[in-house]
């Protein structure tokens, strides 16, 4: 164990309590500046790439013959490719980089080996660039959220594993040894990424399971992936830029451990719901069901925590970008999480189960809550990196309206669009060709909310090659540009 | 008011509002202290009992047989599958023994399949007054074999040939013994088990016959 301290302190030097606290803060930035703007320069690639894939195929879904000259850009590959495009591209990208910027921020010291964190941002990036041309090629695997070929996966893994031992190290080497939420969150992301991979990569492809358990473990790993990897990375950033922004404590956090683990918990079987009314023992979806509804028990924690907090300072919530975009995700999270506990139960998955009901939530919780979190803390870190200041907060106004516009119109549209789809084809002995054309309106809503959100992250893009390009001011060159945080102040209550 | 103006709607930089430090420190401070009465943690507890009842009641209704259509449809299984198990072993219809599958077990090695058997050695079955005279003959032979000198189709033969009435039963021999009065242009009677189970009663137990003591039957 000493060896292994030692270690730790020769890579990490002791550099705490030397100049002022803004001093050691812009140290930090800019221990891991380049290392982090690549994870967020990757995200908003990425972005761009899921919104024009998203495009496409809400459009393919009005009009079946829209691009269907190119065989690589078939429903069922254009599909996939956007799902992970979403989540392996820019979702895991903007958390990764909020989460290690949290990490190495709470921490208190600046962080070595950024090294490490460039090389295995750039293998991630190639893995999610290999993957996404193995679906194009055609090469994709039937199992949701593992539809990268095989060949795909060993750099997915590496370049996980080389960003998630570089956030170990960077927690592990902390100046302050009392822990914050957002730590617990972004520990637990990183862990359960490597274990949920690691298990559906080898129970699915390398020793294949026999018969129905793959999909069994397929359902799993889907849901844990958005349950245990991609929501805490955003619980991580929620629950630090509350405090940082808003300058309000968590009101309620005494009960954040229980949240914690009821989450890991509950969430951790969650997937299984997605079961029901499969060739499984009827326990199996049981479990998933007992288990998504137990999620009410965090839900009800999460709810208080932030919407108290964040109304406790409600005249400023607005006029803070990073704080707007925290306020969406925790509604779009409170809405998501109800549907999701209310979309399990047998009793409705009878109606939902065939339409595109589980996409409209699934869709909510990843890009209202998650996406726009990341979005949020991105605004908050990219001055701090750059020592600039945004270059024109309109753009990010407009933005933020078109991207919360865009995926409340997908979200309506496809909740409702599901329903009515999987009432008229339980309710009726109409032909399954006219409920589908019966159901059009709601495919032109959610392509039209495709459009609006595609134009919300066009502007985003812009505004951020903006900042990176933009020349210095006179004001942005002094390093008084952000001005040292004051402590925050505890108020019982 | 003219500041109003200039300040824009958003502010370039979101101000960060408290330092790392402190928030690890405030909320640490929050954890430990103990408040009397807090909503949070009442309604917490509140969620918590929900999720207990839901959980408690479904897996009541699905985890087990409690009143579950498809724990019924196991049950409907488990009973299916016990009156298999449970089935008659003894067929239930007369035994039909393919004589023709013991003589490829027993006779073949001799006999030959063409019934010829061989030269010199074994006694031909194909058109041999023997197998084709009165079926009391084959019968009392498989029962307990035949000694000495044979004369069959003109050649005369010196073997032994050995009883089968220990190896095979009633059934077993008339099918096999129908079996060669039949096959190989014979066209000789079909031979039953209660035939041979007479003469089995009849004879008792004896040692092998010689051609002498059968040729009675002609």
């Amino acid at each position: 164990m000493n060896l292994i301290c030692n270690l730790f302190s020769s890579i990490f030097p002791s550099l705490e309590g030397d100049g002022s606290q803004r001093e050691r803060e812009q140290k930090i930035d800019s221990s891991m500046r380049f290392a982090v703007l690549g994870l967020i320069k990757g995200s908003v690639f990425w972005l761009l790439v899921a919104s024009l894939l998203g495009l496409i195929v809400s459009v393919k879904l009005i009009s079946p013959t829209y691009l269907s000259e190119y065989a690589w850009l078939t429903y069922g590959k254009a599909y996939p490719a956007f799902w992970n495009a979403l989540v392996y591209g820019w979702l895991f990208n903007a958390g990764l980089a909020c989460v290690a910027w949290i990490i190495a921020r709470l921490g208190g010291r600046p962080i070595g080996n950024s090294g490490v964190l460039i090389i295995a941002t750039a293998a991630w990036n190639l893995a999610v660039f290999i993957g996404l041309f193995g679906i194009f090629r055609g090469d994709q695997t039937p199992y949701r959220m593992l539809e990268f070929p095989t060949y795909a996966a060993p750099f997915l893994f590496a370049a996980f594993i080389g960003i998630g031992i570089w956030i170990l190290l960077a927690f592990k080497a902390r100046a302050y040894r009392s822990s914050f939420a957002s730590q617990w969150y972004a520990l637990a992301g990183v862990f359960c990424f490597v274990w949920i991979f690691t298990v559906a990569q080898v129970m699915i492809f390398s020793l294949p399971a026999q018969g129905v358990f793959q999909s069994v473990v397929a359902a799993w790993f889907g849901g844990n992936l958005i349950g245990l990897v991609v929501a805490p990375f955003a619980f991580a950033t929620i629950y630090y830029l509350i405090p940082k922004a808003l300058g309000q404590h968590i009101i309620g956090y005494r009960q954040s451990g229980i949240a914690f683990w009821s989450w890991i918990f509950f969430s951790s079987a969650a997937g299984l719901a997605s079961l029901v009314n499969g060739p499984f023992p009827a326990w199996v979806a049981s479990v998933g069901v007992v288990a998504s509804f137990g999620l009410f028990l965090p839900l009800s924690v999460f709810t208080m925590q932030f919407l108290t907090s964040l109304f406790a300072s409600f005249s400023k919530i607005w006029d803070t970008v990073s704080v707007r975009y925290v306020f969406y995700g925790v509604v779009a999270f409170i809405v998501a999480t109800v549907l999701t506990i209310i979309g399990s139960l047998r009793e409705v998955q009878e109606l939902t189960q065939f339409s595109q009901f589980a996409d409209g939530v699934r869709y909510l919780f990843l890009v209202g809550f998650a996406g726009m979190a990341f979005t949020g803390m991105v605004y908050y870190i990219l001055p701090r990196l750059l020592n600039k200041e945004l270059p024109n907060s309109s753009l990010a106004d407009l933005q933020f309206w078109m991207q919360g516009l865009g995926i409340f119109l997908i979200a309506v549209g496809m909740l409702s669009g599901g329903y009515a789809h999987g009432s008229l084809l339980n309710g009726s002995t109409a032909d399954t060709i006219d409920i589908l054309k019966a159901t059009d309106s709601y495919l032109f809503l959610t392509a039209l909310g495709f459009v609006i959100a595609a134009f919300g992250n066009f502007a985003y893009a812009v505004s951020f090659i903006w900042i990176l390009l933009s020349p210095r001011t006179e004001k942005e060159k002094s390093a008084g540009l952000i001005e040292p945080a004051p402590e925050l102040e505890y108020t019982h209550s | 008011m003219q500041d109003d103006q200039e300040q824009p709607h958003l502010p370039g930089v979101d101000a960060s509002q408290a330092s790392d430090e402190s928030v690890l420190r405030v909320h640490a401070q929050i954890r430990r202290k103990r408040i009397e009465g807090s909503p949070i943690a009442f309604f917490t507890a509140t969620a918590l009992i929900i999720v207990f009842v839901f959980a408690w009641f479904y897996q009541r209704r699905y985890f087990a047989e409690y009143d579950s259509t498809s724990v019924l449809h196991d049950r409907q299984d488990i009973a299916a599958m016990e009156a298999y198990k449970n089935r008659p072993l003894e067929p239930e219809g007369p035994v039909v023994v393919d004589g023709g599958k013991v003589y490829t077990q027993q006779c073949v090695a001799c006999h030959q399949g063409s019934g010829q058997g061989l030269a010199g050695a074994f006694p031909p079955l194909a058109g041999s007054e023997w197998v084709t005279g009165a079926p009391e003959i084959s019968i009392k032979v498989l029962l307990a074999g035949l000694g000495g000198e044979i004369q069959v189709k003109g050649n005369t033969y010196n073997g032994a040939m050995p009883a089968f009435g220990a190896v095979l039963n009633d059934a077993e021999i008339a099918a096999v013994i129908t079996y060669i009065r039949t096959e190989w242009d014979n066209d000789a009677g079909e031979v039953t088990a209660d035939q041979v189970a007479a003469i089995r009663a009849d004879i008792g137990s004896r040692g092998a016959w010689t051609a002498g003591e059968l040729s009675e039957h002609f």
